[in-house]
């Protein structure tokens, strides 16, 4: 009950540390096709979700990545005949990831987690003066 | 408790909403990216207690004590909606964070006064 409010930050830099590592792999996979079935490499979308802390007198929520969706935009085309993944016409079809996109995300997430960081510290720095009161 | 620690009493339990104010903060910023997520907030509310009503049977009986309550309230607030329907302003989280924990240290300040004090008067000097 004590360490709830420290639990809670701890979600919130987790469930952005798991967005950041999914920009990352979409960031990396900008020219992949995927393994299975030879088709460009889909853009991943996390999906978070927040869980009420049922343990607490007053409604704390934590959070947490539901799961992980694909985006259904179209995919890009470039024509490049040479290329042997090329269809009748010379185009290939490339992943639907936008790395200008994919920068702006990782900025939020990197904000939200000092965000979270910053709560986190508070509340420790509030739970320590409260020991204060015993060195009277 | 004794006339002694009346003060104490009433800044503890000032302290006490400050800190469950704080989580609740905290648990609007870690929600800060989640879909149709409302932010919370808590509002330390004086009640009058009228809940205690003793029946007289005697007139001499002395009628019972009407006590002020405080009671800790939850309410939404949202100040600003962005595309996907979440309404945490991290800034202004923050803020409230700050306000909250500043308040919090400042009470703890007065308790630590006050046992000071009362150290005082038990040695004497």
């Amino acid at each position: 009950m004590l360490f709830k409010g420290l639990e809670i930050s701890m979600t919130g830099m987790e469930a952005q540390k798991v967005r950041i590592d999914i920009i990352s792999s979409n960031i990396a996979n900008v020219n992949s096709v995927n393994e299975k079935n030879g088709q460009p490499y889909r853009r991943k979308v996390p999906v978070f979700q927040s869980i009420l802390d049922k343990e607490s007198n007053i409604p704390l929520y934590k959070v947490k990545v539901a799961k992980i969706e694909e985006d259904k935009s179209p995919f890009k085309l470039k024509y490049d005949p040479n290329n042997p993944l090329a269809d009748k016409n010379g185009y290939v079809k490339l992943p639907n990831v936008d790395p200008l996109k994919e920068m702006v995300d990782m900025m939020s997430a990197a904000r939200s987690y000092e965000a979270n960081l910053t709560a986190f510290n508070t509340h420790k720095n509030m739970l320590i003066k409260s020991l204060e009161i015993i060195k009277v | 408790m004794s006339f002694l620690f009346n003060d104490l009493d009433k800044v503890s339990e000032k302290a006490s909403y400050y800190l469950e104010r704080t989580k609740i903060i905290q648990s609007n910023i870690a929600n800060a990216d989640t879909p149709n997520y409302k932010p919370k907030d808590l509002v330390f509310e004086k009640v009058l207690n009228e809940q205690i009503k003793l029946k007289k049977t005697d007139p001499k009986h002395i009628s019972p004590e009407i006590k002020n309550e405080t009671k800790l309230k939850v309410v939404e607030d949202g100040y600003y909606s962005g595309y996907d329907k979440n309404k945490v302003d991290v800034d202004h989280e923050l803020a409230k964070l700050a306000e909250s924990s500043i308040m919090y240290k400042t009470l703890i300040e007065i308790m630590k006064k006050d046992f000071g004090r009362l150290k005082y008067a038990i040695k004497g000097r």
